[in-house]
């Protein structure tokens, strides 16, 4: 068990901290995210100054009454740019984000090369930039249309163009679109209520300082999470505390606090490819499929059965035996799998976060695989391709996939470190010459994946991309007061 | 056979900097075509980049401008790494004798450099400004390039090998006859004759060797040790008046840095800090540095410091004393370098740079210092240069990497029972 981080002196500050970072919505099953471009920046800045009034916070409201509907909303560096936010101030933000996701060294270190280039996205490239995005939330189909339209008819007519309006699918379910169950393991920011619900829920949890997700509150390592600042003359009346926790002889006043940086990543998945690779790396002398060997293979490319039951606590087959519901267990470590015989060292769930199987202790891996911990916030999108066949191999020609969205405070330590020194890392934990099987840069399906086992390995190998990126950029997701600043540039 | 780590750094003629960064420009451009430099025509060199170092800053944006700088640094400096096998005239001569060309367009851009492309006025020149590291570390030693590129090599021959025999992995195999067609299919190609003997021994006097040089450094140290203890109060009522940099990266060193970086399973970092001012300062870096290069010489299994990802690094104090340099080659990210410094090596880090400027401020010369992760980075980052070139012998072996194809090989043909066997196998 982690130490509780002693937050009891740092009270979150929640009525200016937007809501998306404390909670995911669940309880909303439909979720819309607008691209936004500004074109005539002064009209946009009076539509920001009254959007502000409608963003969710993270106030807890009054006997846990739920808002009809939620609204967030993130700004990139090009977007702040055009608000005329300062040259001097833009540069306080962290590089990754001043360089931009589709940047050439922002994608070697994400992975994005070959046909995940950004010169090929959808979206979020030089050719189509965005500057905002705002992020929607409502419980049905026909609230979200109608939220949609509201919002992009008032954003039209604010000098904004709706560059896409990407529609998350509804979630009856944790499942994501290769069949398995998602988003288990979470972090929680210390202090708050998902300390309790993530223990509850998956019987497991890892606290941590709010510094690692907020800006201006302490990090991981006791220090105060870097922020932004702006030149105290350059906010005459006071919208912003303080730099340096409201310390009087600050000059400067702080951006960034009860903000965080968000990542936006639009993944394509290709479903039917990835259970066609599976049942042919798995076929029988005879060419005949074996779908119990076609399942475990899945399973040891993402490090839990379909359920979401890890390997570590079930190698051989899947202990959880209802087919209608999901295992949301998370209540393991690597210590007993150092070999990985059971959870394959290179699988996605143990790249994505190898808890205390790095290090030359375990406690040791601990400390540092939780120095690099993100707030994960996406939803999938697209109709799943075959709800009743756990293997679906036909594709129906439709678009499918991960919205995927995270917060943290640092993107260079957080977010893109586990994309470069674990994702896409060819010698990650000892391996030889692969990445990640889910969504690693694979190349021109010339990659491999090592199933170690006992007395000897077996390797997968031409491994293709079964995820593509499609679109993508960082954005700081100001506090409400930050917001009204930026609004009154 | 021993390695030997060093340098090359001398100043730039400012009227002729263009020029040399045209020359080294072209050099990174087509490494092993140019005609200038190719590294990978030497069958000796692990390592080795060449940067530049401009000039200080202007007072205001130096960092932690009110601080006494020893003495503000006008030239821009050359620095040229070299992490080889064998002895250092013999790589001058090696270097001279292949590209004399490329050497005379480099040296006739320094201060004072030889012109005319006179061979023997340029060996002197080079030898002359050769720079000995203070300390340094090597994280695969012994191995020479040639072992290490040809153990890689059969290292994927037998994986090939391997997964003849683990197919799909959905038939069971048996250990002994797994391990005994590895053996025999390494036997049945002639590519494969070295490794059929054990791996050369590491004789007594390899093992002595690098202890050699710290003999004459002993007494020195000794007395810089003392100077140190009795200066401590003293250092520590300065480090609680230490300036702190709390600026940011420039944003376009970030841009450049990150253009050259990410290529290779290692990257490099060539930094370079001033040494607070002061006699005690001086001292106590001295003294700090020797204890350091005594502890990475007993540190011959691959880490330094627990950390795992060097393979050859060094510490130099320039102008006598005033500036520290470092130059590294490690595997992986630049982040997961200095975050693998803040949580397994701080002290040590704390002990070598807590006393440069702008460093994170330390507590009795080890303490906190690093350990504030994020200003630790800042300074690093703003200190370092991206390098003009940079090579590396074997693009794709981590220092891990080159241990494990290293192990697999000495017990190819060794006898072990049937646990060691198991273990062996595991190591594919």
């Amino acid at each position: 068990m982690l130490k509780k981080y002693d937050s009891g002196g740092e009270r979150i500050e929640r009525g200016d901290v937007q809501g998306i970072v404390i909670s995911s919505y669940k309880y909303h099953e439909c979720a819309s995210y607008l691209l936004l471009q500004i074109d005539d920046p002064v009209a946009t800045k009076r539509w920001l100054a009254g959007i502000s009034a409608r963003v969710t916070t993270s106030v807890k409201p009054p006997d846990n009454a739920r808002p009809p509907r939620n609204l967030n909303l993130a700004i990139t560096y090009s977007g702040l740019h055009k608000f005329a936010v300062p040259d001097d101030v833009l540069l306080t933000f962290s590089f990754p984000f001043v360089d931009g996701m589709h940047s050439d060294r922002r994608a070697r270190i994400l992975g994005d090369t070959g046909s995940n280039e950004p010169a090929q996205w959808w979206w979020g490239n030089a050719k189509r930039p965005v500057d905002i995005i705002l992020m929607l939330y409502a419980a049905d189909e026909t609230d979200i249309d109608n939220y949609e339209k509201e919002e992009s008819t008032l954003a039209s007519s604010r000098g904004i163009t709706v560059l896409e309006m990407l529609r998350a699918g509804r979630q009856p379910d944790t499942k994501e679109h290769f069949g398995f169950n998602d988003g288990v393991g979470q972090p929680a920011i210390d202090g708050t209520e998902q300390y309790e619900r993530q223990l509850a829920r998956t019987g497991h949890v890892t606290p941590l300082p709010p510094g690692e997700f907020l800006m201006s509150y302490e990090d991981a390592y006791g220090n105060m999470a870097p922020s932004p600042a702006v030149d105290a003359a350059l906010d005459a009346g006071n919208l912003l505390p303080r730099s340096g926790d409201g310390d009087i002889k600050s000059k400067t006043h702080d951006l960034g606090r009860n903000g965080s940086y968000m990542v936006f990543r639009q993944l394509e998945q290709d479903v039917a490819a990835f259970w066609r690779f599976c049942d042919e790396a798995t076929k029988n002398g005879d060419g005949s499929s074996e779908p119990i060997a076609r399942d475990q293979l899945g399973a040891k490319f993402v490090g839990r059965w379909r359920s979401g039951t890890p390997l570590v606590l079930a190698p051989d087959r899947d202990t959880w035996t209802d087919p209608k519901t999901l295992n949301p267990v998370n209540d393991f470590d690597y210590s007993s799998d150092a070999n990985g015989f059971g959870c394959p060292i290179g699988a996605h769930m143990r790249r994505a976060n190898p808890r205390n199987s790095l290090g030359a202790t375990p406690e040791e891996g601990l400390l540092t695989a939780n120095r690099h911990r993100i707030m994960r916030r996406g939803r999938s999108y697209g109709v799943r391709l075959s709800e009743g066949d756990a293997h679906p191999m036909i594709d129906d020609g439709k678009k499918r996939g991960l919205h995927f969205i995270c917060f943290n405070s640092d993107l260079q330590r957080q977010f893109e470190f586990v994309q470069q020194t674990w994702i896409n890392n060819p010698q990650f934990g000892g391996l030889h010459n692969e990445v990640d099987p889910l969504i690693g840069d694979q190349g021109s399906c010339s990659s491999l994946m090592t199933i170690q086992a006992d007395p000897l390995r077996s390797r997968i190998k031409n491994m293709c991309r079964f995820v593509t990126t499609r679109g993508g950029a960082y954005a700081f997701l100001p506090g409400l007061r930050a917001l009204r600043w930026i609004a009154n540039v | 056979m021993n390695h030997t780590v060093f340098n090359f750094t001398t100043a730039v003629d400012p009227a002729r900097l263009d020029e040399l960064t045209k020359t080294l420009e072209a050099i990174r451009a087509d490494p092993d075509n140019n005609a200038l430099l190719r590294y990978r025509d030497f069958n000796s060199v692990h390592f080795a980049s060449i940067n530049l170092f401009p000039p200080d800053p202007d007072t205001d944006s130096y960092p932690c401008s009110g601080s006494p700088l020893a003495e503000r640094r006008r030239d821009t400096y050359l620095v040229w790494e070299n992490n080889i096998d064998g002895s250092l005239k013999a790589f001058v001569d090696d270097l001279l004798r292949r590209f004399p060309v490329g050497v005379d367009a480099i040296l006739r851009c320094c201060r004072s450099g030889p012109v005319n492309a006179d061979p023997g006025a340029m060996r002197k020149y080079l030898l002359a400004h050769v720079v000995k590291p203070g300390a340094y570390h090597i994280g695969t030693p012994w191995r020479v390039v040639q072992r290490i590129r040809d153990e890689a090599r059969l290292r994927d021959a037998i994986e090939d090998i391997a997964d003849a025999v683990a197919g799909n992995g959905l038939t069971p195999v048996d250990p002994l006859a797994a391990r005994k067609r590895i053996q025999d299919g390494v036997r049945a190609n002639p590519a494969f004759a070295f490794a059929l003997r054990p791996p050369p021994n590491v004789s007594l006097v390899d093992k002595l060797r690098p202890w050699l040089p710290l003999i004459p450094r002993l007494p020195g140290f000794l007395w810089n040790l003392l100077l140190t203890i009795l200066f401590l109060p003293y250092l520590r009522w300065r480090e609680l008046r230490d300036c702190e940099w709390q600026g940011d990266v420039d944003p376009r060193l970030q841009e450049e840095l990150g253009a050259r970086e990410n290529f290779f399973a290692q990257n490099h970092m060539a930094n370079m800090s001033d040494i607070k001012a002061g006699f005690a300062r001086r001292v106590s870096a001295r003294a700090v540095l020797m204890g350091a290069s005594i502890g990475a010489r007993l540190s011959t299994k691959g880490t330094l410091g627990g950390i795992p990802s060097i393979h050859f690094a060094h510490w130099a104090f320039l102008d006598g004393g005033k500036r520290l340099l470092f130059c590294s080659n490690f595997d992986g990210s630049w982040e997961n370098y200095l975050d693998d410094f803040i949580d397994k090596a701080s002290k040590g880090l704390t002990g070598i740079w807590g006393g440069t400027i702008g460093f994170p401020r330390a507590r009795w010369l080890f303490l906190d210092g690093a350990k504030n992760g994020a200003r630790f980075k800042a300074i690093a980052r703003n200190k370092q240069v991206p390098s003009s070139v940079f090579y590396s012998a074997y693009e794709k072996l981590t220092v891990q990497a080159v241990d494990n194809n290293s192990a697999i090989r000495r017990d190819l043909f060794t006898d072990l029972d049937a646990a060691a066997t198991k273990q062996w196998l595991r190591r594919l």
